[in-house]
């Protein structure tokens, strides 16, 4: 599934926690038992262009293929499913409380869904049957194979590049860079909806080459529009020792990004900034005004700035 | 004809070559072991043990998919 490529032996499971070798065969030990369950906004994973405002049924079971030292899920994602408390929740009754809870997508979230892929790929299908959309919250770490199938059962994605280092990914998150590269562009070639974001960890990459060489990349593999969110880190798991992302640093982020040409670049976890907001690249006016995850104020019209006429790329309804 | 090599020259390239030809195949077999990849001893697990765990959480396994690596 990962470019780990496990070799287990009988009764070993595989990095990720949640996939193991019982009797010769590769099973999965977290089919129907997610750990968590929430309704969240879509402005949550983060996605700011995509049904703003809609609620996102949001599932994640245990388990992950990344050992980020600084994971904010640390306590389902770095857990073996027998840690954690499961519910019983198949396919089919996800796909029901999402109609139930007028959630108009599912999300595959919070910890790695590339682990718990199956379960996600069932549900996906039978959410479509029922005009539900599906959203992939991940670290892009999977091997083109399944990521040609997931392409075919995913609508929106929001997809982490960590860094742009492979000692990064290496010393921190304890994967590699180049198959994350791959999935963005596949992704955004395939044209799913694609919005990425970049955790800023002080000391680790935060220099502004750090920033610039990403944005540099994002530019050049996936163009100006695809929305780019730069995430206030805050001290957890093995990083309690740093501190938290001065905002002076994601504002500095931000505005390298927007230099260099990107038009849609947001800040997270720092409620009230400008950076929360969605302005229109032509004529610079506000179209959305958020605090939070909640909407205040919204001026596009059809997929259009209300003022200039300006297409907004994403999904507005 | 005599030799122009004296007994005791003989045995000494004799076994100046041995020791060369010692130390040549031992460099040769730390290089090939070196190009080889590590090899992890294999886990000592109790499966009986984990899959009684398995079970006394309420999971039940599901056979997973497994993709063959086309050519990159």
């Amino acid at each position: 599934m990962c470019k780990k490529e496990c070799e287990l032996v009988e009764g070993q499971r595989g990095d990720c926690l949640s996939r193991m070798n019982i009797g010769g065969k590769l099973q999965t030990l977290v089919y129907g038992k997610p750990c968590a369950v929430h309704i969240d906004p879509i402005e949550k994973k983060p996605l700011f262009h995509y049904l703003p405002g809609s609620g996102s049924f949001s599932i994640a079971t245990a388990g992950c293929n990344l050992h980020c030292r600084n994971c904010q899920n640390w306590e389902i994602s770095q857990r073996e499913p027998e840690a954690t408390r499961n519910m019983d929740l198949p396919p089919q009754e996800i796909v029901d409380a999402a109609i139930k809870y007028n959630c108009r997508t599912i999300a595959y979230t919070y910890s790695e869904p590339t682990t718990f892929f199956e379960y996600m790929a069932d549900t996906a299908r039978l959410a479509h049957k029922k005009d539900i959309l599906n959203v992939w919250v991940t670290a892009g770490f999977i091997n083109p194979e399944p990521l040609d199938e997931l392409c075919t059962f995913i609508d929106a994605a929001t997809i982490d590049l960590k860094g742009m280092t492979e000692e990064f990914y290496r010393d921190v998150c304890f994967a590699e860079l180049a198959p994350v590269l791959n999935t963005l562009k596949t992704t955004h070639k395939r044209g799913m909806w694609v919005e990425m974001s970049n955790l800023v960890v002080p000391t680790l990459n935060d220099k502004e080459e750090d920033i610039a060489k990403l944005v540099d990349w994002v530019y050049e593999n996936l163009g100006p529009e695809v929305p780019l969110h730069f995430l206030r880190f805050w001290p957890m798991f093995q990083l309690r020792n740093l501190p938290p992302t001065p905002v002076e640093t994601l504002t500095m982020a931000r505005e390298i990004a927007l230099s260099k040409g990107i038009h849609y670049v947001y800040i997270g976890n720092v409620p009230g900034h400008e950076g929360n907001n969605t302005y229109c690249p032509v004529d610079k006016k506000l179209l959305i005004n958020r605090v939070g995850y909640s909407i205040l104020e919204y001026n596009i019209e059809d997929g259009r700035c209300k003022f200039c006429g300006h297409k907004i790329p994403g999904r507005w309804s | 004809m005599p030799s122009i090599f004296k007994k005791e020259d003989i045995i000494f390239i004799g076994v100046i070559l041995l020791a060369l030809g010692l130390i040549g195949s031992i460099t040769l077999e730390n290089f090939r072991a070196l190009s080889r990849p590590a090899q992890a001893p294999l886990p000592n697990i109790d499966v009986k043990k984990v899959m009684g765990r398995i079970e006394e959480a309420g999971l039940e396994p599901k056979e997973a998919k497994f993709y063959t690596v086309i050519e990159r």
